[in-house]
């Protein structure tokens, strides 16, 4: 200890600008602390005194591995600018200190000496520094810009990292600016070269996009921004800039235009009209065909209010829609008729981040096609009424005339009929032959007409649609209307067939009628036949029984089948009996019960009769087929 | 003139009728005159001795045709079952084709037999001397 103050503080360290002086023992335990009048160290000397620097509070080594220390310590060498941070009352001081061994005369080690320094000021900044550096580096390497300089004296430009990776030149590279323009793209060269020159002369700044050709051919866009810098004498000595790779951003943008290219290629191209509409009802875009439906010019649709451009439509579906689609977030559709323009459209809207993109179709063309197709039908329905009465009309006219035809031309019928049995029953015996012929012909022909009346009135009044349908015995209802023919001419022999079993389903009363006529027919049309004979069947097609009567007799030509069934239609002379109402009458009941009737015949071959009616099992088909 | 002592009133609207009724009459030996009214109103009045038939003596047989202009005879019938007459003689239906309903329906309101107006003279002389023979013999 003693030998220590026997050693004077050296000059050389007093020089270093310290704060304090300090010695240690040879263990490395501060012994002393000495500071200097002006300067008061942040630690008082006695937080110091017994430890060892590594040992104090918080201690950790700056600009130092503590191993590196600890080994210098044990080879006795001297350091210089030891950096460590230490704490005191929680704030975290940073020193800085420099020493070397200090030796007794008999060169035995002491301890150690030095001078140290509160540096937590310049330590701080230093920090902040080298932060704020790896942020811009970090953000030069992300956004790939950097900056360079161009120094007019020595003619060298500077780069920066950054701006010397986009050029795929190592770090640090120089070059002239005739060398760093010669990176640009050949057409890009001459412009460059312009600004840069008129930026050194004229300190006119410049901002410009170019191509580099990269060191290793590789072809980079870049945005290079450059300003003046003058000296205090306003003489320009320096050409500061920045320089960004704007490959990927050109890219995007290029993409970009690309896109709303296409798209406004597909708007301009799309048949449906299309327009849109900002939050403030603005029209932001119309495409063609809405300007061709509207029969506006653009610049009077766009960037217009929609309801000052069609005021008829505020207040209508188009405002209510629109205003639904925004509210629910959801596309509408609806159909709607704008009267100025005369067109009806088919409107989608959709909701957007701007506001609404309205699309439409003119279907004027199909709904005025519509409207009109009901108009036709309301005129159909309207005909189809007027007709319905006027058939209406007819048939009650239809009906008081059978009325007519019974109680008005039947009473005089009967008067004639009447007098003239009585008048021959007066002068029987009494008038000449012929006179008794004139009388009998007198009374026959009001028989037939009697007849023929009475025949008329049957056919007046068979009811439409089927009446009380049944499941009926056709084969014993053919053998009683034949035994009825039969018993007028008992003497006349006709062979009769008739089919076992026939079945169908209709009304019994009708469907006799129908047999006793046909019947009646054959009978009448055989009686000059040698061996006349009558045959009645039936067969089976789909849902439908099809009966037949069919005779040997006269037959008729085929040509005039059709008009067999029409009333007073008769093929044959007034020598063959008949009221010409009986087909007639046949056609009519087979139609009311949804059949029909039809013949088939050729002269002196017989004749055929048909006839249809739903069979009497339509809803089991073969349930009789065995039987 | 000897007149018949039984009296047949006829209502039909044609005249024709009467004549023929009357030889009807005759084909069949019944010794009745005939009386024509030419509508269902007169047949009434006549029964009920009304203006203009005070005096006109009570028909033994009453042949009532059934389709007149005015009243016809169905509007007779029921007439007379809501003002039954005293002593009512009794009433046949002529008509020229009834059905059955209204068959049915004549009998119902109290006729004793329907005749059909369509029959040759002499079937409908044998079918008037049936049906009314009972009131009109001798």
């Amino acid at each position: 200890m003693h030998d220590d103050q026997d050693n004077p503080v050296p000059d050389s360290l007093a020089m270093l600008g310290a704060d304090w002086y300090w010695e240690q023992d040879d263990q490395g335990r501060y012994t002393t602390i000495a500071p200097r009048a002006a300067c008061a160290p942040v630690i008082p000397p006695h937080g110091f005194i017994g430890r060892r620097r590594w040992e104090l509070p918080g201690f950790r080594p700056v600009n130092f591995g503590l191993e590196t220390h600890l080994q210098q310590l044990d080879r006795r060498q001297a350091f210089r600018d030891l950096q460590f941070c230490v704490e005191h009352h929680g704030r975290v001081v940073c020193l800085t200190c420099t020493g070397e061994p200090r030796y007794a005369a008999g060169g035995e080690v002491l301890g150690w000496r030095g001078t140290a320094r509160d540096i937590t000021r310049e330590w701080q900044d230093r920090r902040a520094r080298e932060d704020a550096e790896r942020l811009l580096h970090m953000a030069a390497r992300l956004g790939r810009f950097g900056a360079w300089s161009y120094d007019v004296d020595t003619n060298l430009c500077i780069w920066s990292e950054a701006v010397c990776e986009i050029h795929d030149v190592p770090p640090g590279f120089r070059c002239t600016p005739e060398q760093g323009i010669a990176f640009y793209a050949r057409r890009d060269r001459p412009m460059v070269h312009a600004m840069v020159e008129r930026c050194v002369r004229l300190g006119r700044p410049f901002d410009y996009e170019a191509q580099v050709v990269a060191a290793g051919g590789r072809r980079t866009w870049v945005r290079v921004l450059g300003q003046a810098v003058r000296d205090d004498a306003g003489r320009i000595v320096r050409v500061e800039g920045a320089l960004q790779d704007i490959e990927a951003l050109r890219a995007l943008a290029h993409e970009r235009e690309r896109i709303a290219q296409r798209l406004t290629v597909t708007l301009q191209g799309l048949t449906d009209g299309l327009f849109t509409l900002d939050h403030d009802w603005r029209i932001t875009y119309v495409n063609p065909e809405a300007l061709r439906v509207f029969r506006l010019p653009e610049q009077e649709v766009v960037g217009q209010d929609l309801w000052s451009v069609f005021p008829e439509a505020r207040g209508t579906a188009f405002e209510t829609e629109y205003q639904r689609a925004i509210t629910t977030r959801r596309p509408v559709e609806f159909h709607a008729y704008y009267a100025p323009l005369d067109v009806w459209g088919r409107i989608r809207a959709w909701p957007t981040a701007e506001g609404v993109t309205v699309s439409f179709v003119d279907i004027s063309a199909q709904k005025r096609a519509e409207l009109e197709l009901q108009e036709l039908n309301a005129q159909l329905e309207a005909r189809v009424q007027q007709r319905t009465a006027e058939l209406e009309a007819a048939t009650q006219e239809l009906g008081t005339l059978s009325y007519a035809i019974a109680h008005d031309v039947r009473a005089p019928l009967a008067s004639v009929a009447g007098f003239s049995e009585a008048l021959e029953r007066m002068l029987e015996g009494r008038v000449p032959e012929r006179a008794a012929d004139y009388l009998r012909r007198i009374r026959a022909a009001a028989a037939l007409m009697d007849t023929m009346t009475e025949g008329l009135l049957q056919l007046a009044r068979i009811e439409r649609g089927p009446s009380a349908q049944r499941v009926v015995d056709v084969s014993e209802l053919a053998a009683q209307a034949w035994s009825v023919i039969q018993a007028q001419d008992p003497a006349r022999a006709v062979q009769l067939r008739i089919q076992p079993a026939m079945r169908a389903f209709a009304n019994p009363a009708q469907l006799a009628s129908i047999l006793q006529n046909l019947l009646a027919n054959a009978w009448k049309f055989t009686s000059c036949t040698p061996t006349p004979c009558v045959d009645v069947g039936m067969e089976r097609r789909g849902r439908e029984a099809v009966f037949h009567v069919r005779d040997n007799g006269s037959g008729f030509d085929a040509a005039h089948a059709a008009r067999l069934f029409k009333p007073f239609q008769r093929l044959h002379g007034r020598d063959v009996p008949g009221t010409g109402l009986g087909l007639a009458t046949v056609d009519k009941l087979a139609r009311v019960q949804g059949g029909r009737a039809w013949a088939e015949g050729r002269p002196g071959e017989g004749a055929t009769f048909y006839f249809s009616l739903s069979a009497a099992d339509a809803d089991a088909p073969h349930a009789t087929e065995a039987s | 003139m000897n007149c018949p002592a039984r009296l047949v009133l006829l209502a039909d609207d044609d005249p024709d009728r009467g004549l023929l009724l009357d030889e009807a009459l005759g084909m069949a030996a019944l010794p009745a005159r005939v009386e024509q009214v030419t509508g269902g109103r007169d047949a009434l009045r006549y029964l009920r001795h009304e203006p203009p038939f005070e005096d006109r003596p009570r028909p033994d047989v009453v042949m009532l045709d059934l389709h007149m202009p005015d009243l016809d005879g169905f509007g007779v019938l029921e007439d007379l079952q809501r003002r039954p007459v005293d002593n009512q003689p009794p009433v046949i239906a002529v008509t020229a084709s009834p059905s059955l309903a209204e068959r049915q329906r004549m009998r119902d309101l109290g006729c004793v037999a329907v005749l059909s107006k369509r029959l040759p003279l002499r079937d409908f002389s044998a079918a008037v001397a049936r049906a009314a023979g009972p009131w009109l013999g001798p």
